[in-house]
């Protein structure tokens, strides 16, 4: 161990004690928990549509009980003590599944876009695909299983864009329970369209339709 | 039996620094008061033994929901709107800008070993944990911290 780091490390930890608030104010009784907003507002700017996070989650359920779980049966292919999401899939993988099922709904796509994989500072992948512009044929949009989907997690926000536009971006979480797995595993893609008709619910389905055949890949079966 | 009150007095400023520690200073009220709320006020709270490190749990988990949120929010802006990334410092080191390098486990794992002075045992205990997967968290803080110290 570098005594000189570790030093460096300690004076780094004084400071956050230093700039540590005080402990919240409990005294008015039970707080109020935080309430997420989540409609969608309706603004007639280009929309974008982040679709299918796949998240694995493991270890003490009850710590995320409340984020939204599901439970999976036992892994046939995918071993997540030595396997990697972030390697699992190949980017031609991924481009597979994700324009099989768009072409399944009746989305153009433009082949010269593909997928990217971006890693964040928390050693999780995220599967990006560049922004296009796209229109849901919901005549063929199949009738979606998912909407009280325990696994579902939404969320709404809207994106200023570089070239002064606004983009609406609301996307899915998948999240899987892997019992005695200590440590969560994130991965995900994104995606976007901008049929204003499109709406959450729909996008929801075409996200879980996707995790569901990367589940399929991994050999995992979604017992929910 | 302590009271709700008396458990608040005893750990609230502990669990706010270490909170501070995983999700910054601005955010750290807001879940010390929800994880207090969650862990305080569930059915179970009565029958907990080890209430000090029940809450240390609750509070990671809260912070690993925050930092969920936050990082879902960036992702989806870097998608719509792509920055170029910023070299992490440009002089000197800033302490939330590196600690942001770190999931919120690594940074439990370095703030339990650097601050509170806990063995890996003690940090396995108290976030209900393997003594390997809390040595991995801090090998891991360790390692990433080391690197952009030395940039």
């Amino acid at each position: 161990m570098s005594n000189q780091l570790d030093e460096r490390i300690r004076q780094m930890m004084q400071q956050v004690v230093d700039e540590s608030p005080p402990p919240p104010d409990m005294s008015g009784g039970m707080p109020l928990t935080p309430v997420v907003d989540r409609r969608v507002p309706k603004w007639a700017f280009a929309v974008t549509a982040a679709v299918v996070v796949l998240v694995v989650l493991g270890g003490t359920g009850w710590l995320f009980g409340g984020y939204g779980t599901d439970v999976v049966s036992e892994p046939v292919v995918f071993d997540f003590a030595s396997d990697s999401l972030c390697e699992w899939f190949s980017p031609e993988e991924i481009q597979s599944i994700v324009a099989s099922t768009y072409t399944e709904w009746g989305v153009p796509l433009d082949p010269t876009d593909q997928m990217q994989q971006i890693h964040d500072e928390n050693s999780d992948c995220y599967w990006a695909y560049p922004v296009v512009s796209l229109s849901v044929d919901e005549s063929r949009v199949p009738s979606g299983p998912f909407e009280s989907h325990p696994a579902l997690d939404e969320s709404v926000q809207v994106s200023h864009l570089s070239d002064g536009s606004y983009g609406l971006a609301f996307g899915v979480d998948v999240i899987l329970t892997v019992e005695g797995h200590p440590e969560p595993l994130w991965f995900g893609h994104a995606t976007a369209v901008d049929d204003l008709g499109v709406d959450i619910p729909t996008v929801n389905t075409l996200g879980l339709t996707i995790a569901n055949k990367m589940l399929q890949q991994m050999g995992w079966i979604d017992d929910n | 039996m302590l009271t709700k009150a008396e458990v608040f007095e005893r750990h609230g400023i502990e669990l706010t620094r270490f909170a501070t520690s995983l999700v910054r200073p601005t955010d750290a009220q807001d879940v010390v008061s929800d994880a207090l709320v969650g862990a305080m006020w569930s059915d179970g709270w009565g029958d907990v033994d080890n209430q000090r490190a029940y809450l240390y749990r609750a509070v990671v988990s809260q912070a690993r929901m925050l930092q969920r949120s936050q990082g879902r929010r960036r992702r989806r802006e870097q998608i719509v709107a792509p920055v170029v990334a910023a070299s992490s410092f440009e002089s000197g080191i800033d302490v939330w800008e590196a600690l942001g390098h770190l999931s919120a486990s690594e940074r439990a794992a370095v703030f339990l070993t650097y601050w509170e002075d806990l063995s890996e045992s003690d940090i396995a205990l108290h976030l209900d944990v393997s003594d390997r997967t809390v040595r991995r968290w801090l090998v891991r803080g360790r390692t990433k911290l080391g690197r952009l110290l030395d940039e």
